[in-house]
């Protein structure tokens, strides 16, 4: 223990390095570790310690237990032996609030949906593609008739992000279009449905509990990909698909 | 228990968006993974119980929060009954209860790591995995362990350096 803490600033150069510190700090301990050579093995000890955990696994929720969770808590409304998000989604369809929803842009609402949505289809494994294919000749024919537009489907294989197939969901009241990327161990969602309201195209990033969303405006489209991707790799994901 | 319909479903959104961590957590914590799945549910259900009183801010910390408890209690009440019982059984191992999934990343280096990691003080444990593997923030996590940040810090400070350490001796890196 005693050699634990040599220097005060130990747990500053720690604090820094999980991004605890404001710039301002950050700028000032910068100087320090460069003098200190207590500091340089801190930060060294701390990126070895990071690299050690990053393959630690997060453990899977057991299929078991993610149904005895929903079973003890009611749905919104009475599912009828539908899935809980479609009984979710017609009972927010049934109601006054869809109209308030579609006239305002509420796009933190939207987030918060599309986060719900791209969970749960993590967590029901059948849910993830209804049409497994690599092939955008596949995937992209197979939304004809099962949403109102044609939407864009991009091969990110070459930079990484192979297409593992698409899905249809319920965002926001409306039938919407969703591929599956994956990316390494983690898996990108990407939403997709018509914009009638003005929105200006500029990229927004929204964080929403651990999740990362990138949404932008092309070609009449509302594209909005969530992922646990950190914050860099989602945006290097987003350059890919609009560079095609 | 709430028995307003519309707040039990929007408790039910929450339960299912932050079941990974939640089970992720209580999995560290006990090292089993029934205990863990019980854990989780025990916590899920106390959760909703005070669901009413929480006003809405972190509920991913909260709701760990919960969890942590659950299971500090269960592997305090199971060290107690194995305290009491010379039957050499009661002493779970985490090989021994791990499903298939573990068995499919027993790589070794991988393998060493999680022993490593499973290994350390469970007040450093739990410090690491919210900081790495569930990436809270530090005012998060001193919410989850109930503890000033200063505990949080330095105790994620003595865990990292006790993984590095042990990481040498063994040569896991």
């Amino acid at each position: 223990m005693s050699d634990l803490f040599e220097c005060e600033q130990t747990l500053l150069v720690q604090a820094d390095f999980d991004g605890e510190l404001d710039a301002g700090r950050a700028a000032a301990l910068v100087e320090h570790v460069a003098q200190c050579p207590h500091c340089k093995l801190v930060s060294e000890q701390l990126e070895q310690s990071r690299a050690l955990l990053r393959d630690v696994p997060r453990y899977p929720v057991p299929r078991e237990l993610l149904r005895s969770v929903e079973r003890a808590l009611p749905a919104r409304a009475p599912a009828g032996g539908r899935a809980p998000l479609l009984g979710w989604a017609a009972a927010l369809a049934a109601s006054v609030v869809l109209a308030i929803v579609l006239l305002v842009p509420r796009a933190p609402d939207v987030d918060a949906q599309l986060l719900a949505s791209h969970v749960r289809s993590l967590q029901m494994e059948s849910h993830l593609i209804d049409v497994e294919s690599s092939d955008h000749h596949t995937v992209r024919p197979w939304f004809a008739g099962k949403v109102d537009f044609a939407p864009v489907v991009k091969e990110l294989a070459g930079d990484g992000f192979p297409l593992k197939g698409g899905r249809i969901d319920v965002v926001d009241g409306r039938s919407v279009a969703v591929l599956v990327y994956q990316a390494g161990r983690h898996v990108v969602s990407v939403y997709m449905w018509p914009e009638r309201a003005a929105l200006d195209d500029l990229s927004q990033m929204q964080r929403v509990d651990g999740f990362n969303v990138r949404r932008w405006v092309e070609g009449g489209l509302v594209v909005a990909c969530i992922s646990d991707l950190s914050a860099d790799e989602l945006e290097r994901f987003e350059h890919r698909w609009r560079a095609q | 228990m709430p028995t307003d319909s519309s707040l039990i479903a929007e408790f039910r959104e929450l339960a299912v968006a932050h079941l990974e961590s939640a089970y992720n957590l209580a999995r560290w914590l006990v090292r089993d993974r029934a205990l863990a799945d019980d854990v989780v549910q025990d916590a899920m259900l106390r959760a909703l119980r005070y669901y009413h009183g929480f006003r809405g801010e972190n509920a991913r910390a909260w709701l760990l929060q919960i969890v942590r408890n659950v299971a500090l209690t269960r592997l305090k009440r199971g060290s107690e009954e194995a305290a009491t019982s010379a039957d050499p059984a009661a002493h779970v191992s985490e090989v021994a209860h791990d499903g298939p999934e573990t068995a499919l990343m027993r790589q070794d280096d991988q393998r060493v790591l999680h022993e490593l990691l499973a290994g350390l003080p469970v007040e450093l444990r739990e410090c690491l995995v919210l900081r790495e593997i569930e990436e809270l923030s530090y005012k998060e996590i001193a919410r989850v362990i109930d503890a000033p940040i200063g505990t949080v810090m330095s105790r994620l400070w003595r865990g990292r350096k006790l993984l590095v350490q042990a990481a040498r001796t063994t040569e896991a890196v």
